[in-house]
Parts: C-alpha cells; structure tokens; sequence
C-alpha cells in the first residue's frame, strides 16, 4: 500500500541535533531569486532560491515556512 | 581688508595662494577636458589617457556579458524568476526551529518494527491532524489507535 500525503511533520524536539532541521525532499519547489557570478565572487553554492509556502506545490510538497537557501548546480533543476 | 588675503597660505588662515589657485584651476579643467588621443594629467590623479578611459568602459561591460552562466543537468540554465525543484536530499538548518522535520513521503510502506504485537503506534494505522491517513503497519483496516 502506497501512501502519498506529503504532509509537514515536525521534528521530536527531544531528538538528536542531526535531526533538528528542516529536510527538503526530493521534488520541493522554489523560486531562483540571485545567481551568483561563480568567478567573480566564487561563491560555494552560488544559486539563491526562495522558497514559500502555497506556491509551486505541483508535486504536492508545500514549505511549511518562507526561508531561502542557497544551492549548488547540481542540487536542483529548472522546472519548465 | 578683504575677507581672503591670497597671498597668505593655507597654514596661515585657510585660503589659498595665486600659485595654488592657479595650479587648482588648471587641474580641474584638465581633469574634465577631455580631447581625444590627448594624454590627461589631473592634478591629483594618475595618468590617464582617453583611450585608457574606453578601455576601462570596455573591459567593464565585457566582463558583464561574458560572466558565466550556470545550467542545470538537463543545460537548462539558471535564470532569476525561474522555478526550480530541488533534485537532492538536503537538510535547512537556518530555518525556525519550530519548522524543524520533514515531509511524510510514504513512498514505501513502513514495515513495524514489533510486527504482531499490537500496540500503539506500532501495528495500527497512524492519522495526522487532518485526519489523512499516513501510514499502518498492520494486516487489519480499521483505526484502533490515535496518531
């Protein structure tokens, strides 16, 4: 039986540091909002996207929070 | 007397020398006469030529074209506005903690640790809050246990 609910579920509080984050699964969208100039400044991850919640949920997963995060090429995909 | 003496220098009462203003005038009109192929001496500048000004023009605009631009897997490339999908198990560690945990996939089923006792959260089916079913572990449908 396979369940799909891709609902947000909050992490125990009394769990262990490694799980104390926000895990982005495979398929969350965002919006590219900087691209950084990878010779000019040499960032490490150079694309900024910004993700927030009740937009581009195409694939069901909805960020339970606005926040940012910076990536590197071969962590994301341009979605056409 | 006039309020400025020019004879007097800057040490004595802060105006300027004929010398001075001479020089101060004649490197202010330097500085922003330009004639073409005309080597240029500012009165406090280094020394630049036209040509050397273009060049600089030049340089600046090119490095703006010619930065480089970045594609995904499929060579699509990275564009500000542009909708992306993340394609890589990643952890945000800069968000709120209260937003700290993950998405219930529920691609597989969950095999119970304990299969055959039946206890709580552990041979039952589980519910989150908006009564969605999210996974069992057991081989009976009904909902004998809260999430």
């Amino acid at each position: 039986m396979v369940i799909e609910s891709k609902e947000f579920v909050p992490a125990d509080p009394d769990g262990e540091r490694r799980t104390k984050c926000l895990v982005l699964p495979i398929g969350l969208r965002g919006v590219v909002t900087r691209v950084y100039d990878i010779e000019d400044l040499g960032p490490q991850h150079p694309i900024v996207v910004r993700f927030k919640p009740g937009v581009h949920t195409d694939e069901g997963f909805n960020p339970p929070t606005l926040f940012i995060m910076h990536f590197e090429t071969y962590e994301l995909e341009v979605v056409d | 007397m006039r309020s400025c003496n020019i004879r007097n220098t800057v040490k004595r009462d802060g105006c300027l020398s004929r010398i001075a203003l001479f020089y101060l005038l004649m490197g202010a009109v330097s500085a922003f006469t330009i004639i073409p192929g005309r080597e240029v001496s500012g009165f406090a500048s280094n020394r630049l030529t036209t040509k050397s000004i273009i060049g600089l023009t030049a340089s600046t605009e090119e490095e703006t074209t010619t930065a480089p631009k970045l594609f995904d897997t499929n060579d699509k490339q990275f564009v500000e506005g542009a909708v992306v999908r993340v394609i890589a198990p990643l952890r945000a560690f800069q968000v709120n903690k209260k937003w700290y945990g993950s998405f219930d996939e529920g691609k597989s089923f969950q095999q119970p640790k304990h299969f055959g006792i039946r206890a709580y959260g552990v041979n039952c089916f589980k519910f989150d809050n908006n009564d969605n079913l999210i996974f069992y572990g057991g081989d009976r449908v009904e909902r004998v246990c809260a999430s």
